[in-house]
């Protein structure tokens, strides 16, 4: 069972302190605290993932790289790593998603790369703080376009030399 | 908007991107496959008409139907291998060129270089 954070209390003098009010304020806080709203997913497909998604960001898989998260405090860091491939001298982008939102950073993304040799692979990864997340079930997806061609997400699917397990990660802070 | 597509078999994501996109031109945003799924990323003003023959254009789908892309690459592949296979181990003696023309000779010894850098660059 997840821990469950409860607003510190401002204590009064000669203030009675019961051992509900400290297994809420000590114990279930710093369980939350060592413990806080975490999820993951390491990509162990059948299959490697590709797009030739022109338009604005779309989820690379609605189902499996979809964390939710119940948020509290509003802060929330998203990570992500992974090996991605571009066809021609085009440009491949990736963005979280927040369901209900769209792409958290929108434009360009969180990052974007052009193929510039053929035959490059680009191993890519980012990290970033988000800030003023509304409290509740939140819902984070990786997302990606391309500028034009074919982007291919190794995941794990025993790809010869790519066979890359990307993981994909949300945690409140 | 988004339209999933549980896909019959294997799909050439190129080929059926290029055949999508000829038929329905700025209606089309692309593809994305993966996860057992294939989904079709359209305006979101598409017609009806253009998501059922998007619908029919994926069964319809073939993997072994080259994009015109694929083709002219399979086809550069060819010409390539072929070409290496038709000169290999023939060696440019730019001397032959020197004896008519001093330039020539020159441009002899320099493509003999490049075939050199390039064979070094290959090897690498």
């Amino acid at each position: 069972m997840p821990a469950i954070w409860t607003a510190p209390v401002t204590w009064n003098v000669n203030q009675l302190v019961t051992a509900g009010d400290l297994n809420q304020q000590l114990r279930d806080n710093l369980e939350w605290l060592k413990t806080p709203p975490m999820a993951s997913v390491i990509l162990d497909q059948g299959a490697d993932y590709t797009t030739t998604n022109t338009g604005a960001f779309t989820a690379v898989d609605a189902t499996v790289l979809s964390l939710t998260l119940s948020v509290v405090s509003g802060n929330v860091l998203v990570g992500f790593h992974g090996t991605v491939e571009i066809t021609g001298g085009n440009v491949a982008k990736l963005d979280v998603i927040r369901i209900g939102v769209g792409a958290v950073t929108g434009e360009d993304g969180m990052l974007s790369f052009r193929r510039v040799t053929s035959g490059s692979v680009y191993s890519v990864s980012f990290v970033r703080l988000l800030t003023g997340i509304p409290a509740g079930n939140q819902t984070f997806r990786l997302g990606w376009r391309v500028s034009g061609g074919t982007a291919t997400l190794y995941a794990g699917a025993g790809t010869t030399d790519f066979n890359i397990h990307p993981q994909f990660w949300v945690r409140e802070v | 908007m988004d339209i999933e597509i549980n896909p019959r078999g294997e799909i050439n994501t190129e080929a059926l991107d290029a055949t999508l996109r000829a038929a329905l031109g700025a209606a089309f945003l692309g593809l994305t496959v993966g996860g057992g799924k294939l989904v079709l990323h359209l305006t979101d003003d598409a017609p009806v008409s253009a998501v059922e023959q998007a619908r029919g254009l994926v069964m319809a789908h073939d993997p072994a139907q080259l994009s015109p892309r694929q083709q002219a690459e399979k086809q550069r592949q060819a010409r390539l291998q072929q070409a290496r296979e038709q000169y290999r181990g023939e060696l440019l003696d730019p001397l032959v060129f020197e004896q008519t023309n001093p330039q020539l000779g020159l441009l002899a010894r320099k493509i003999a270089w490049l075939e050199q850098e390039l064979n070094d660059l290959r090897a690498t």
